[in-house]
């Protein structure tokens, strides 16, 4: 016995010899570590440096006002908005920049409780390329080349547009490789059909896919075998930040280029981001809410109680849209939120979570679905208890959601969905296309935002000032396939 | 003191015994019913109950099936995978007709049950192996067949969402298929001959071949009749879910091995009952629902869910009779 | 004379079956696509062998004493998380707080491997303690435990990952490479499964373990203290899934306790493939390391063919079933050759 117990000694040993043998092999990149109790800062994007516009300072101006406000005072400036001026995207722009303020501890405390500061912190400022605006009506009809799906439209083939046609040097064949999650659901088979569409467009561009299943070692691995194929680019498409941030530095350090689309990736030099307005889609649904709640008792409060049901935890989408919808809340102090329900990506557990929250709660006045596995059970299990009606004065409980599928529209159309702020998975052509004009020598800045759209609702009502799009105008891009309701 | 410890153990063996192990199940479920009374009697509003039994009950129903091929001493671990593939490849022929497709889900479950007993029966390879593999068989042909893309169950398709989330007499369509089911293979376990077959198998399997039961006709039909229940545990709970996606049946393998466990089926084989597991499939709803309701978030829960269930079976253990 | 050599091949084919594929996958990979032997690809292969065969090394030697263990997955995952917050705690005790929530991780390494090690192998005794002393059946034990040490790694973390890439020298097991191209990581995994595979076959510790698994009672009959090795293989596993995380910590140079976990059926796939018996007993070491080697040259070939995950997934498991009725169909034929009719 004392034999092996000193042979587990020494493999414990070893390892740990291992482990510290080498204080030179040490890759610590940019700032030392402090080894107090601070939090280090991760390295923000250096794109914010466009101060130049009158108007971008106008929206800072405005977000430096209200932030000192609460109550019927931030929700008197929020109605302001109308007169200053403001684009329709400077108005997203205002809510999503507002910083989190203490006039509703509640909300305050949840927000820093689950560090959802820190996801805020490193969201990028992305810019939107050439000041392009996207306007209804814009984008490509297609049929899925991936998912088979017809009736899709993408929205931005007009962003960062490039020719169909042969790219760079007709006579080389340019290799990209992409890294995609996997396709387990209808928006995610988008994705890869936004991509491949953009890549039969091209003759001479080759695509060199590597499906890592949700595994990030596998994601490690597959950028060793694109560095193995010595391919001209990458297009990351990452699933956690953490785990993404080493295959993304082997591949820079390798002297490939690497995009990332949709979530973000830990490492701060990548040569492009195409990130998703994740914080566009929270703090629109939390201002339809301060909206709906002030009209409903003719601007004489705001008050009202929440269930949130999110994803899982620690995952950008669940991270960006809560923070920016707690965000815009913090500033009513007679919002509560009732319960905050995970659900670990799986749908069973979502509709569990729905059905608890409304057998433990009689006065749940609106529901939060953070993502397209909440939205349908979130209204089967009100459908069930049948609970539209119990809120007080029997108005009906207000669903806010953030779905983009052609499901979800038929909801609206029925009148069980207020507001839906779209996130169309069709975005991977303009992380192609970034990389094409990348190739072809164009000089791109870093940050590239996809532009935000106005969240869609039942009457296309005006918000403060943000013409919302009805049903009608965005179905055409709505994701996944045809539902055909009754 | 000591003593007395004994005889309680000794007693306590006795009546497990006797009445096949479903004393405890009741025991552990009276304690429970006990427990939600004095701290959370929410669970017990009716609303709550309907929810609670008709979310989990096709999880019982997998359960109940699985409870079959345990007592022969097998045991089926791709169950979650055949939920998957049989409501993949009922995608596209939902479109042409639902009771085509219902057809072929429950042809799926049948067939893959068939193929998981045939090649265990031929081939001698131990269940556990072989269902592994075949596990990762279905989750792959599932995902290739739908592109991994999510089927919706939309109103269109009314006999599907009607089975699913209807009730009859208040009591919920789903809770009573699996309440049937279970009353059914009971039956069949106390009253038939293959019924006593079976638990020849699972006790001595060379002692009941060689007494001319047919262990390897026994076993496939056990394994057809898993594979049957899991399909339509399938069907009842993309119905209420609204969709079907690639993810369907995980975790439905581990959720139903505990639900027998729980319900007193030994994982040896041939010691258990049907009756058992359905206390047992009680049991867990409620162990989960009053985590839910006792607020402690889905981690919590997740937690103490791992907690109970090796106390449960701790339990089970210490009333098992000792043999050596 | 003629039939003597068929026997002959057939026996040498059925010996060195996992060579054959081995040496198979390599000519199709070559064949393939011309960067298979590229250094960066050479290097996830090894990566993938060392990383999965830790694993089934660790599942293996509790399937040879007839148990299971499905908790080896979880630990990998979750060990280091619950390390960084250990120390953390203990950090903040002495008034030095080194962690902060969602942030980086300035803890030093050796420290942050010390308690991996320790907490992993805490799992492994829990494991232990619960099948052996308690008597649940591992299947059961092994699966409550997952759950709870998967809910505790989401308490403790809420779900958000960690950034290692500030602590010195974390690089170095999971990034370093000899020549540029093998993995350190991949000698740590030779040298453990050389240890391990003289010690099952060539010492006492061997017969021990083999005698436990084979057959239970006359071993404790023969005054085996049979508990008392399941306990130790219960802890080893344990401390080898914690090794694992450790590698897996320093390789991503991240900790994401939401990183998916079928770790462990892959593990125990790969027992299965190297002809390890769920019963316990049978079973070779070596042949595991194969296996291990011959499954990730599998996924790197099916990956380089453009297959999607669950294509990947499909094929596995059809290897699987493959191995695994050849390796029964072997056993038959020595199970007949003894007149022992089969059940």
């Amino acid at each position: 016995m004392k034999r092996k117990m000193t042979l587990l000694l020494a493999v414990c040993i070893f390892v740990c010899v291992l482990g510290t043998a080498c204080g030179d092999q040490s890759n610590t990149t940019d700032q030392p570590g402090t080894g107090t109790g601070t939090i280090t800062e991760v390295d923000t994007d250096a794109s914010t440096g466009e101060k130049g516009d009158e108007a971008d300072s106008l929206v800072d101006q405005l977000v430096a006002e209200c932030s000192s406000l609460s109550g019927m005072e931030a929700y008197k400036f929020f109605n302001t908005l109308t007169e200053r001026g403001l684009s329709q995207g400077e108005i997203i722009d205002f809510f999503v920049k507002l910083p989190i303020s203490t006039a509703n501890q509640e909300v305050y405390d949840l927000y820093m409780n689950d560090a959802l500061d820190v996801y805020a912190e490193s969201a990028p400022e992305g810019v939107v390329y050439n000041e392009y605006e996207w306007k209804l009506g814009d984008g490509t009809e297609i049929t899925g080349p991936y998912s088979n799906n017809t009736n899709l439209k993408m929205a931005y083939t007009d962003y960062l547009s490039v020719e169909e046609g042969p790219i760079g040097d007709p006579n080389k064949t340019y290799k990209i490789g992409v890294v995609a999650i996997s396709a387990i659901d209808s928006w995610m088979g988008n994705l890869y059909d936004s991509i491949h569409y953009e890549a039969n467009r091209h003759e001479n561009l080759e695509i060199v896919w590597m499906d890592y299943g949700l595994d990030s070692d596998g994601c490690s691995d597959a950028v060793d075998m694109l560095i193995a194929q010595k391919v001209d680019a990458i297009l990351l498409w990452p699933r956690t930040e953490a785990a993404t941030t080493e295959p993304a530095k082997k591949a820079e350090e390798a002297g490939i280029p690497v995009i990332t689309v949709d979530r973000l990736c830990g490492y701060p030099d990548v040569t492009g981001v195409i990130s998703g307005n994740f914080p566009a889609n929270g703090a629109q649904c939390a201002a339809y809410l301060v909206w709906q709640l002030a009209q409903e008792t003719e601007e004489k409060a705001i008050e009202g109680n929440i269930v949130l049901l999110r994803k899982a935890a620690g995952v950008t989408a669940d991270t960006l849209r809560c923070g920016y919808f707690l965000k815009v809340l913090s500033y009513f102090p007679d919002i509560h939120i009732l319960e905050s329900y995970y659900d670990n990506d799986d749908t069973e557990q979502s509709l569990v979570n729905a059905q608890n929250a409304l057998q433990q709660y009689d006065d749940i006045d609106a529901f939060f679905c953070e993502g397209l596995t909440q939205t349908p059970v979130a209204i089967e299990a009100v459908n069930s208890a049948n609970r539209w009606e119990s809120r007080e004065d029997g108005k009906k409980i207000i669903m806010l959601t953030i779905d983009d599928t052609k499901e979800s529209f038929n909801f609206i159309d029925q009148g069980l969905v207020e507001v839906n702020c779209p996130y169309t998975p069709l975005i991977g052509d303009i992380g192609m296309r970034y990389l094409i004009k990348m190739l072809e020598g164009e000089e791109l800045p870093k940050d590239v935002a996809i532009p935000n759209i106005p969240m869609v609702t039942a009457k296309g009502d005006t918000i403060f000032g943000l013409k919302t799009m009805s049903s009608e105008d965005w179905y055409q891009y709505a994701s996944g396939p045809d539902y055909i309701a009754e | 003191m000591d003593k007395k410890v004994k005889s309680i153990r000794g007693f306590m063996q006795e009546v497990s015994e006797k009445t096949h192990g479903l004393f405890i199940s009741f025991l552990i479920l009276a304690v429970l019913l006990i427990i939600s009374a004095i701290f959370i009697p929410k669970v017990f509003q009716l609303k709550n109950l309907e929810n609670l039994l008709r979310t989990y009950a096709p999880g019982g129903i997998v359960a109940v099936g699985l409870s079959l091929v345990i007592l022969t001493g097998e045991i089926d671990v791709s169950v979650g995978a055949i939920m998957t593939l049989a409501m993949a490849v009922a995608a596209k022929i939902y479109d042409f007709s639902e009771p085509a497709a219902i057809a072929a889900i429950c042809a799926t479950g049948i067939g893959t049950g068939f193929l998981n007993g045939l090649l265990i029966t031929k081939t001698k390879v131990p269940s556990l192996m072989l269902t592994i593999g075949t596990t990762s068989v279905f989750n792959g042909l599932a995902a290739i067949l739908v592109k991994a893309q999510k089927k919706y169950i939309t109103d269109i398709y009314e006999i599907t969402l009607s089975v699913a989330k209807g009730s009859i007499l208040g009591i919920p369509i789903p809770l009573l298929v699996c309440l049937v089911l279970a009353i059914l293979f009971q039956f069949i376990l106390r009253k038939t001959s293959f019924g006593k077959h079976i638990y020849y198998t699972g006790t001595n399997k060379r002692a009941a071949w060689m007494s001319g039961v047919n262990i390897d006709r026994v076993k496939i039909i056990c394994f057809m009749a898993s594979g049957l229940l899991a399909a339509v545990a399938a069907l009842l709970l993309s119905g209420q879910l609204g969709s079907s996606t690639v993810q369907l049946g995980t975790g439905y393998d581990v959720t139903a091995i505990s639900i027998a466990v729980l319900g007193g089926i030994s994982l040896k084989g041939g010691k258990g009952t049907v009756i058992g597991t359905l206390l047992g499939f009680i049991t867990m709803s409620l162990m989960q629902n009053m985590l839910a309701i006792a607020q402690f978030g889905t981690y919590v829960s997740t937690t103490l869910k791992g907690v109970m269930i090796v106390l449960v079976v701790y339990l089970y253990g210490l009333t098992a009779k000792r043999k050596e | 004379m003629s039939i003597l050599k068929n026997n002959k091949y057939k026996n040498i084919i059925r010996k060195q079956m996992l060579w054959l594929a081995i040496m198979l996958g390599l000519i199709i990979g070559r064949i393939l696509s011309p960067y298979f032997f590229a250094g960066n690809n050479i290097t996830v292969i090894l990566y993938t062998c060392a990383i999965y065969g830790m694993l089934a090394i660790a599942e293996s030697l509790v399937l040879l004493v007839a148990e299971i263990d499905l908790t080896i997955g979880i630990s990998a995952v979750v060990s280091p998380a619950l390390a960084i917050y250990l120390t953390n705690a203990i950090y903040k005790v002495s008034n030095n707080g080194e962690v902060v929530r969602g942030g980086y991780v300035t803890a030093p390494w050796w420290v942050i491997v010390a308690f991996t090690l320790l907490i992993a192998t805490l799992i492994g005794l829990v494991n232990a303690i619960l099948v052996v002393k308690c008597r649940v059946p591992a299947f059961v034990a092994t699966i409550g435990v997952q759950y709870a040490v998967t809910g505790i790694g989401y308490i403790v973390t809420k779900g958000t990952p960690l950034f290692m890439t500030k602590v010195q020298g974390v690089a170095f097991i999971g990034g370093a490479k000899l020549a540029g191209v093998i993995p350190v990581c991949f000698i740590l995994f030779l040298l453990v499964a050389i240890m391990f595979i003289y010690l099952c076959s060539s010492t006492k510790f061997g017969m021990r373990v083999y005698s436990t698994g084979g057959n239970t009672k006359s071993a404790s009959l023969c005054g085996i203290n049979t508990g008392k090795w399941k306990m130790f293989m219960f802890i080893i596993s344990g401390l080898l899934a914690g090794i694992t995380g450790v590698v897996f910590t320093s390789k991503l140079q991240s900790i994401d306790v939401t990183q998916t976990t079928g770790y462990e059926m892959t593990a125990l796939a790969i027992a299965i493939v190297g002809g390890i018996e769920l019963n316990g007993g049978v079973g070779n070491l070596k042949n595991t390391v194969k296996a291990s080697m011959f499954m990730a040259i599998l996924s790197n070939v099916l990956s380089m063919l453009g297959f999607l995950s669950y294509h990947q997934t499909f094929v596995t498991g059809l290897f699987i079933v493959l191995f695994a009725i050849i390796h029964k169909k072997s056993d038959s034929k020595r199970l007949k050759e003894l007149n022992i009719v089969e059940v």
